[in-house]
């Protein structure tokens, strides 16, 4: 190889990298500009979803798209994290920072408890039995009736109140920026690191992975956990700002949205999920779907993902993320 | 049914031995006993004189232990760079020695100027050698080699061979099952016999009936 051959595939290894920064740069200003930017009351309220709906997928790309474990119960982190937030800030008066630190512990440990029955299992059983306990925590938090100060009785399918916080739709939206850019870039330097390459690894092929030296169901337990907090995170913040955690949060619903979202974005790439659920979510508060339709909408967006030829489907984010498939995500 | 029995194998420091026999006769199921994805019903399995009998394939590599398949088991989508450091994680190794030992291995069997390269892109020649590459990555003390020139075009063989035969110059220990003579006199001291799950014979390349 000659000196400049070399410094030349230096300068494009070098160039992938500055691409993947820069767009990484970007990505995180778009929801920073909204959020600060915009003071409509509705606005910064869809604003403030649509970047809790972000991280929540994101943190499904980590365990689905670069582990290659395809949860179909995720919603199980995200509701239990509203929940654990409700009864801690609500209930028990706990300030918001630790009610939601609380929640991503959630998160952590159903993470544990999900990696560890699943990280031996094959791909059809890991997505059963994911399925199996999100729904049975669907069921649970419709049964759930949690005393009251007053004498009074919260639960069912009304769920149980939360404290609203921040203040205001404005505070909302800004907080959910900033803690989605900080997930966001928290799960991409995830992906990028070594850890990321040996979730790779395990997902392309396990005996490969294992051949390798590297622990496979070590590996898938840790996407689980990671990705555990994440969405009990941003199950905490869902509670705080709708003031209230639902059954519904715990739905298959919410389980096939992170799906949904993976699918548009192109699994793997982190950002390309994160993307599509804030534009879905956004989109879906002013169309406002009703939960059948919006149901039946992401149902249609897999359908039509396993029905079409996979590398159409992916190729708009492909376009929009190839410096991060060169940078080893994707 | 038994696949494998009363097999008793030794292999010194440095050495080369050859596996072979007719289809079925246990060969790579003998190699997936040595490296951890088969359990023996009985027996031990020792690595310099530690019991290895049952552990997992990650810890049998971290012992020391690398192997190739008869089919080449890699992560087709991924570069031949992102295969080879794959196999150096579980070293921790800091990122300018990582970043040599990947150098180092992808030059020993000429794929250098192909890390960037998809493994899913290349030739069965080339994807041959990226598993070594792969299992050269992981330090080996020991190396079992399941067919390696299996599915090969007659322009991939020589490389392939090249590449083993650089390894085995420079005294790594190895365990070859292959089926051509050719292939066991230039690699191995000695080459044993199976033959529905046993040993029948050990014996030395030039014995062996030409093909």
């Amino acid at each position: 190889m000659t000196a400049w051959h070399a410094s030349l595939r230096g300068a494009g290894v070098r160039r992938h990298q500055i691409t993947a920064a820069a767009t990484l740069l970007v990505w995180c200003l778009i929801p920073a500009s909204l959020a600060f930017a915009i003071t409509d009351r509705f606005a910064d309220s869809v604003f403030a979803l649509a970047a809790v709906q972000a991280l929540y997928a994101a943190s499904w790309d980590l365990l689905g798209g670069v582990s290659g474990q395809l949860s179909l119960g995720h919603a199980l982190h995200f509701g239990c994290g509203a929940y654990l937030t409700a009864i801690l800030a609500g209930l028990l008066r706990l300030p918001p920072v630790p009610a939601l630190a609380a929640a991503a512990a959630g998160g952590v440990l159903l993470g544990a408890l999900q990696g560890m029955l699943t990280r031996h299992l094959r791909p059809a059983f890991l997505a059963v039995v994911t399925l199996a306990l999100a729904e049975c925590g669907h069921e649970l938090g419709g049964m759930l009736q949690v005393p009251w100060p007053g004498g009074l009785v919260f639960g069912g399918e009304g769920g149980i109140p939360s404290p609203l916080f921040p203040a205001n739709e404005f505070g909302a939206a800004r907080l959910a920026a900033v803690v989605l850019i900080a997930g966001v870039i928290g799960f991409v330097w995830v992906a990028r690191s070594n850890l990321g390459l040996a979730m790779r690894t395990a997902s392309a092929d396990p005996q490969a992975a294992a051949i390798s030296g590297i622990d496979v169901g070590r590996v898938r337990l840790i996407a689980f956990v990671l990705s555990g907090a994440g969405a009990g995170f941003a199950g905490g913040l869902i509670a705080g700002f709708a003031g209230r955690a639902s059954p519904s949060m715990l739905s298959l619903d919410t389980s096939l949205f992170a799906l949904a979202a993976a699918v548009l974005g192109r699994s793997g790439t982190i950002l390309g999920p994160a993307a599509a659920a804030y534009i879905l979510t956004a989109a879906l508060q002013w169309v406002e779907l009703s939960d059948p339709l919006r149901l039946t909408l992401y149902g249609v967006i897999l359908a039509a993902a396993g029905l079409a030829a996979p590398e159409r489907t992916a190729r708009f984010g492909t376009f929009l993320f190839r410096p991060f498939r060169h940078a080893g995500l994707g | 049914m038994r696949v494998l029995q009363d097999i008793t194998l030794a292999l010194a420091s440095g050495e080369s031995l050859g596996v072979t026999g007719p289809n079925g006769c246990g060969k790579t199921t003998l190699l997936n006993v040595l490296s951890g994805f088969l359990r023996p019903d009985r027996g031990r399995v020792r690595l310099a004189g530690r019991d290895v009998t049952g552990w997992a394939p990650h810890r049998i590599v971290r012992a020391g232990v690398a192997r190739t398949f008869q089919v080449p088991r890699l992560a087709f989508r991924m570069t031949v760079e992102e295969n080879v450091r794959a196999a150096t994680l579980y070293r921790r190794l800091p990122w300018r020695a990582r970043h040599e030992t990947v150098d180092r291995v992808l030059t020993s069997v000429e794929l250098e100027g192909f890390r960037r390269s998809e493994v899913r892109l290349l030739s069965q020649g080339q994807v041959r050698r990226v598993e070594l590459a792969r299992a050269l990555a992981t330090d080996p003390r020991l190396l079992l080699l399941d067919e390696p020139f299996a599915s090969l075009g007659p322009g991939d063989v020589p490389e392939v061979l090249s590449a083993v035969r650089r390894l085995h110059a420079a005294g790594l220990s190895m365990v070859v099952v292959a089926h051509s003579r050719a292939f066991f006199e230039a690699l191995c001291a000695r080459v044993a016999i199976l033959q529905d799950g046993r040993v029948v014979r050990v014996t030395a390349p030039g014995d062996l009936p030409r093909a």
